[in-house]
């Protein structure tokens, strides 16, 4: 009389379908497939929904996308950079461009940023020939990134812009 | 029963006795994270309610505050407004409430700044404002100054906080 083995054979029908030959080895890639995406989007990736029009035309209300919280790990910010910056934690988040860098002076005069007295070239900015911007200068502290949208035909009252630091920048953005 | 199973009971019921504990006697940060809930909660206005619920509701909020509560808030444009004292903070939420047909008030991510020590403490949070159904949320930074008055935790002062420009 011969004995099989009931692993070997596994099981069959339906419950193969979903379970597999071998359930033990399906149940550890799943619990691997578990533990990893775990791993990505709590310490890695964090996605986000973009909400509101200050960063238009770059990125789109409810549009979804993802903030590498690894980029700045080896690296500072900069200038460009779009960014996730906290407001109190990572559930929401302001996300804005980073157009001054530590130590520099920012004004923005008739919708032109200039950086250091120099007029800063911003290809992804969308301005209003109605609506000009204007600033003072400011200067920035060691530690300090000035941040700003894209959408600069908004009216600038309204428009959430400032000075944040290195500790609340939450990562880059994916594009 | 066996030595194993008298053990895995003891377990169970030290187990028990701790979430009891944990549920009837809450440490202060965890009851001021409760209060915020619960503010959070009863600051929101349902359109199903009837006015009356809006204003009974919003007394309810009320007593969440202590009687000589200071309120800062931003407005549009960056205009401060300033309230003083439970009544006035009441007349005005009245107000605004019965204004709105919706809202749902969401207050997330809370730090403390102070964790809670000698009556006071003083915690961050974003708050998140869904006004009349959008989709699309107002969000601020906003700072609770708790007291500790006849064994509750009370919000003697709320301000916004603004970000930084440079111009300060």
């Amino acid at each position: 009389m011969s004995v099989t083995d009931a692993s070997e054979e596994g099981i069959s029908g339906p419950m193969r379908l979903v379970f597999g030959r071998r359930p033990a080895r399906t149940l550890a890639r799943i619990v691997v497939l578990v533990f990893t995406c775990f791993i990505i989007f709590r310490y890695m990736l964090l996605p986000i929904r973009v909400s509101g029009i200050s960063m238009e035309p770059t990125y789109h209300d409810g549009r979804i996308n993802f903030i590498n919280r690894l980029s700045y790990v080896h690296r500072d910010p900069q200038r460009g950079d779009v960014v996730g910056i906290k407001i109190t934690g990572y559930k929401a988040m302001y996300l804005k461009r980073i157009i001054g860098l530590p130590g520099e002076r920012i004004a923005i005069a008739n919708g032109i940023v200039y950086i250091n007295g120099e007029k800063l070239d911003e290809p992804y900015a969308q301005r209003s020939k109605k609506r000009r911007w204007f600033m003072n200068e400011v200067k920035l502290g060691p530690d300090e990134f000035y941040f700003v949208g894209d959408n600069r035909t908004m009216p600038m009252e309204d428009h959430v812009q400032g000075i944040t630091d290195r500790e609340h920048i939450a990562g880059k953005v994916l594009r | 029963m066996s030595r194993f199973g008298r053990g895995v009971f003891r377990l169970f019921i030290l187990a028990g006795a701790a979430t009891a504990i944990w549920f009837f006697f809450p440490n202060d940060t965890a009851a001021i994270r409760k209060r915020i809930d619960k503010v959070a909660a009863l600051a929101s206005v349902d359109q199903k309610e009837s006015n009356l619920a809006r204003i009974a509701k919003g007394e309810r909020l009320v007593e969440y505050f202590t009687t000589d509560v200071q309120a800062r808030l931003d407005g549009a444009g960056g205009e401060l407004s300033s309230l003083s004292g439970r009544d006035q903070l009441a007349e005005t939420l009245r107000g605004a409430r019965l204004q709105v047909r919706s809202a749902k008030i969401e207050l997330i991510d809370i730090v403390f700044d102070t964790k809670p020590v000698d009556n006071a403490a003083v915690t961050r949070m974003a708050a998140l404002a869904h006004i009349n159904g959008e989709q699309n949320s107002f969000v601020q930074e906003i700072r609770l100054t708790w007291r500790r008055e006849g064994g509750k935790w009370l919000i003697a002062r709320i301000e916004t906080v603004k970000i930084k420009s440079g111009h300060e």
